[in-house]
Formats: C-alpha cells, structure tokens, sequence
C-alpha cells in the first residue's frame, strides 16, 4: 500500500482546497493504481520498491509480487542502471527530484525509451522518506529523433562527399554550412568560412551586387528555385578567380529564409570548350582553303572551261568531283553546327510561303539525288502557307529531312512530302517507307554525330548532324520538330513553324495584304 | 565630275584586285574571273602587295581574303582606305571563318564570300554585289 503517496496527494488537495470536500481515497487508489496511462513506482529510501501500478506491471511484464523489494530492478537497462542510480543518490542526498530518460524492458523482453520523473518524499521519521516516479512511455519520440539524426547525418554525409560545392546561407548571406568539396573549389576551410559573409567567395567587382541581391530576394514570400546553371565568377583563398556554374534555392527556416548554393567549377570545361571551338576554326580554315581550291579546279574542269576531256578521264573527274561536292557539304554540316551552337548564326526571317520552300527544297534534293522519287503529296494546295522565316535555313531543314528520308529508304520506293495544318501551325513532314527507327535510338534522333547502323548501304554516310542542325534552325524559328515511326514500317519526319494568319482570313498589312494590294494596282 | 553624271547601276565592273595568301585561290580565282568571266584581274599576295596594287591596277572591286600571314584582311583593308585610289573601292571579304565574317559589321565591306565557296559561281556573285554596292 503506497500509504506516503497517498498522504501526499490528500495534503496536496486539502492545500488547494479548504472545503473539506476531499476525494476517498479508495478512488484515489483506483485511478493511480489501474487506469493511470503512466507507470508509478514508490520506494522506501533505501530503494526498495513498495507500489507499483498496473500500468507499470502490464509494460514490464514484472507481476507486482517479484517487483517490490529489490525486483524492479531487472527491468532498468544494464548500460543504464550506473546512470540511474548515481542519479539516484544524487537526489537522495540532495532532497532533490530528478527526471532520466533510459530504457526499461518490457514484457516481451525488447527495452523501450521511457522517462522516469522521481521525487524524494521527505518525512520526519528517517524510515518514512522515500521516493515517487512516474515514467512515461518516450519509445515513439526517441525513434523520430533517431530518424532524424539518421537521415541528418545520411544527408550530410551526401553533402560532404558530394562533388559539387555545396554552401549554405542565411538571409543576411552568411555561410551556415562549406562542405568539403566547397573547400577545395575555394581553397577555405570550413572553419574560415562559416560565420562569414558570402561575399567573400567573389571577386571584388561582384560584392555590392550580391548582397543588394540577397537582400531583394529575402523580401519574396515563397521559396523557388532561384536559378540552375547560371554562370558566375567565383574567388578563391589566393585571389585567382574561375568561372563556376550555380544552382540556388531558397527554402524557410523557422522564421527566416535559407540559401542552398550548389557550385561547379567549370574552368576546366571552358578551357576545354575554348580548345575546341579553336580546333575547329583552325581545322576548318585548313580544310577549306584547299577544299575550296580542288572543288574549284574540278568545277571548271566540269564545266569545260579548260576545254574537252576523254571520255575516261572525264568520269574520272566526275567521281572527283561528286565526292568533292559531299565532302564539302559535310565540312558546311560541322560549321553550321559549331557556329548554330555558338549562337554565331545569324537569320534573316521574312514573310515566305512555305509551298515554296518545299517545293525549292524537292527540286535541290532532286537536282543531287537523280534516283531518288520525291512526291509531294498535298502541298500545292490552294491557300498560301505564310510564315515568317529564313528561306535559306528551311529549305536546307526540309533538305535535310529529305536526304535522310531517301538514305533509309529502300531502292525504288517513294518519299512523300506533306504540307499541312495542324490548329495554329504548319507543318511539312517527309515520310519513307524505310525500316522505321530502331527504338533504341529514339531519344536521340536529334542529338548531334548520331548514327543509325545498319539499314541500307547509302545509310553509312553521313555524320549525324542533319537532324541535329535541323532541330537547331527549327527552335530560332519558335517551331518544333519530331518524327513518328513504327518499326519497320518507315518514319515520318516533320516540323512546325507557326501560321502567320488564318488559312482563310489574310490579315491586312502582312504579305497577304500585299498581294491584294498590287492585285489592286 | 562625270561619274556623278552617270547612274551607279550603268557603271560596268571591269578590274578586280584578288588578294590571297593561297597561290591556287589566286590562279583559280583569276581563270574564272579572267578566262571564263573576261573581267580584268590582278593578284596581291600579301597586304602590302595589295596597297600598291590598288595605287597601280585601280580596280573596280577588291576580293580580300581575311585570314593572312602579317597584314590580315582587316588591316589591309584599312591601309587601302587611307590611299586616294582605293577610298571608296567596294570591298568583298573572303573567309573561312565564321567569326571573322562576323566582324564585317565593323568594316565597310560590301559583303562576305565564305570559302569553301563554288568557283563556278563567284563571277555572277560578284556581279550582284556589284550591283546592290553602295558607295
């Protein structure tokens, strides 16, 4: 019978009321000891158990019989007990209450969190002192603090060894956290970093900038990506500087806001880009200049400017003369490539109907590919098909479009050419009756020096870059380009540019309304 | 003056100074332009061979290569304008190179011939610019 605890919570509520009107005991008794959802233990002060309740009993698993005394014990953790009971005698010598967190076994054996909150009873009569605890069940808690310190320390454990530079900032743009590969794009240790201001990552003429930045940013309400791939310049612990390629988000903290910077250094890929980009113009100065030479002697020869030639030695030049031609058009294909990708290529758009290109583009790729069957299907249909373009560039698309059609395209069979409407915009597309695209190699049709293997002997030439240029000149156009295919069963290459006007309602002051007017003249 | 008195599309395009580093663009260039197209054409091989050239031949048109050894087309260009006889000459760049056609914008080239370009068709290439010269 735990006669102290009750005493102390009859004088608890005599205290707080003078009514007299106290609860019985019995019910006191009954609530602690069977309905209570937390254990309750009572001791004498030597640590003998003396009441334990029913809660307490049904988690341990320890009938209250083996409980008292000195048998409670074994339900305390080994790797805790020291903890617990020079806690314990702390308090005893103390007269103060403790409160411990450990682990207490339960009935099927397995230990669980708990947290022990234990008073010292004090009483006149040395044998009457004791203890009180009430201990509450914390497994559920310490497993969601032990989920968190996991995927904390998982993740930043990612974030050290990750090879990009990964720094955080507060709203004010000091560095909360450098991880490794930071320090060796920098040269700064994490310890010089932290607690600093951002800025001193960047070379003078960029600090002002930054922070009025940082400050701008922080007044916006919600987190966004606030940019992947942006190019900046970034300065190291020596003062060189290089350029680096940042992504940053923002997120909330508490009240405030956070930046999460995640740094490339790319001064390797500059200067990597920068030896190709030369390579390219010196290799193609070098091979234009003598291609321009020998494509010129064979042309004039050709043309019989030098006079007539044996039969023989003129088919011998006309081999010459052919694959200088192709030769020539793949040397333009890598220029165009390197210059579209550069940006270096300029367009003049105007206002052109589109049944012209195709058919200027039919009638080219006929004039080269003398065998080849080209049948436009549909585009000489009535109404103009206005866009705005560079004719040069997409008559060289549809040509493209064309060659590859007839390279996979079986000996004899036809290539169908097509001008239609699909809602706001026109669409020309090149179909075959090849061997379709495998479809290991659909997502990178449009990718440059890409190689389908394999269907016809005419295929092998090329070097990948018609589609590649095609998709290029398609994008500065505001269009879009793709194919539909099933194995086997040929393709279908096709690209949209957008309609200038209604097919059927010419708006005035563009290139229909000019057509009216000098049919008015 | 007289040539004030005559239309600019009336004036016939007669002498053309090629000036190129490459022996065989020069011979090649002169055939077509020369023995086929039966305009007059005198070759520089260097920058400096083409200031006196331009002095002495007084052409009508100027086809300059850019990339040379020492005096490249830019500068070249730029010591014909300081002479009386080769102030105003329309002037066609010839290039290899994309970036280098890109800096035309900064000169008073009338246009750009990009190499590899089709000998068979630069005497009628020629004569359009000819036409749309501005002076």
């Amino acid at each position: 019978m735990p006669i102290r605890l009750f005493r102390a919570f009859r004088k608890s509520s005599a205290s707080r009321s003078s009514s007299g009107n106290q609860v019985p005991s019995e019910v006191l008794e009954t609530l602690l000891s069977a309905t209570a959802p937390i254990g309750i233990f009572e001791t004498d002060r030597r640590g003998n158990c003396i009441f334990v309740n029913d809660r307490w009993t049904q988690f341990t698993g320890i009938p209250k019989s083996r409980a008292y005394g000195q048998g409670w014990v074994t339900a305390l953790h080994p790797e805790d007990k020291a903890e617990f009971f020079s806690s314990w005698s702390r308090s005893a010598g103390t007269g103060a209450g403790f409160s411990l967190e450990f682990r207490l076994r339960g009935g099927d054996g397995t230990f669980a969190w708990v947290r022990a909150n234990v008073v010292p009873v004090v009483s006149k009569t040395a044998n009457e002192g004791g203890f009180v605890g009430v201990v509450t069940n914390i497994s559920d808690r310490k497993a969601a603090e032990q989920a968190l310190r996991d995927s904390e320390s998982r993740l930043r454990a990612i974030i050290e060894t990750a090879v990009n530079g990964v720094i955080t900032i507060d709203q004010t743009g000091i560095v909360t956290s450098f991880n490794a590969s930071s320090s060796r794009i920098f040269g700064w240790s994490a310890d010089e970093v932290v607690g600093q201001p951002l800025t001193m990552l960047m070379p003078e003429a960029y600090r002002t900038l930054h922070q009025s930045h940082v400050e701008n940013v922080g007044k916006q309400a919600l987190p966004r990506v606030l940019g992947t791939g942006r190019e900046i310049v970034g300065q190291r612990k020596d003062g060189t500087t290089f350029p680096m390629e940042v992504a940053i988000s923002q997120f909330r903290i508490g009240s405030g806001w956070m930046y999460a910077g995640i740094i490339r250094d790319i001064s390797e890929r500059k200067q990597i880009e920068r030896m190709k980009d030369e390579f390219v113009s010196v290799v193609s100065h070098e091979l234009r200049t003598p291609l321009t030479s020998i494509s010129g002697a064979l042309t004039l020869v050709h043309g019989g400017f030098a006079g007539e030639l044996p039969a023989k030695a003129s088919e011998l030049m006309e081999i010459a003369r052919k694959n200088c031609t192709h030769l020539m058009a793949q040397l333009n294909d890598i220029l165009d490539v390197e210059n579209l990708w550069a940006g270096r290529t300029t367009f003049s758009f105007e206002y052109v109907d589109l049944r012209d290109l195709v058919w200027r583009a039919v009638e080219m790729t006929r004039m080269s590919e003398t065998d080849a069957r080209i049948d436009i299907v549909n585009a000489d249909a009535a109404h103009p098909a206005y866009v705005k373009a560079d004719m040069v560039r997409i008559i060289q698309v549809i040509g493209n479009l064309l060659a590859n059609a007839i390279k996979f395209s079986p000996m004899n069979e036809v290539v169908e050419v097509r001008l239609t409407q699909n809602e706001k915009w026109w669409r020309v597309s090149v179909s075959d009756f090849g061997a379709g695209v495998p479809r290991q190699m659909r997502p990178r049709m449009f990718q440059r020096f890409v190689h389908s293997d394999g269907i016809t002997e005419r295929a092998k030439s090329g070097m990948g870059l018609g589609l590649a240029i095609a998709r290029s000149i398609v994008a500065q156009h505001g269009g879009h380009i793709g194919f539909d295919s099933e194995e086997t069963r040929g393709a279908t290459f096709w690209f949209e540019l957008p309609m200038l006007f209604g097919q059927s309602e010419p708006a005035l002051g563009g290139p229909a309304g000019h057509e009216m007017v000098n049919a008015a003249q | 003056m007289v040539s004030t008195t005559v239309p600019e599309s009336d004036v016939k395009l007669s002498k053309v100074l090629c000036v190129d580093d490459d022996a065989d663009i020069c011979f090649l260039t002169r055939f077509v332009l020369q023995d086929v197209a039966g305009l007059d054409v005198a070759i520089a091989r260097t920058g400096r061979e083409a200031v006196e050239k331009v002095e002495s031949f007084r052409p009508d048109m100027i086809l300059l290569d850019v990339m040379m050894p020492g005096m490249d087309g830019f500068s070249t260009l730029a010591a014909i304008r300081r002479t009386t006889a080769g102030a105003t000459v329309p002037v066609v760049f010839v290039t290899a190179s994309a970036e280098l056609a890109e800096r035309r914008e900064d000169s008073d080239a009338i246009g750009v011939i990009a190499k590899p370009f089709d000998m068979a068709r630069l005497p009628r290439q020629l004569l359009e610019l000819w036409r749309r010269r501005v002076l």
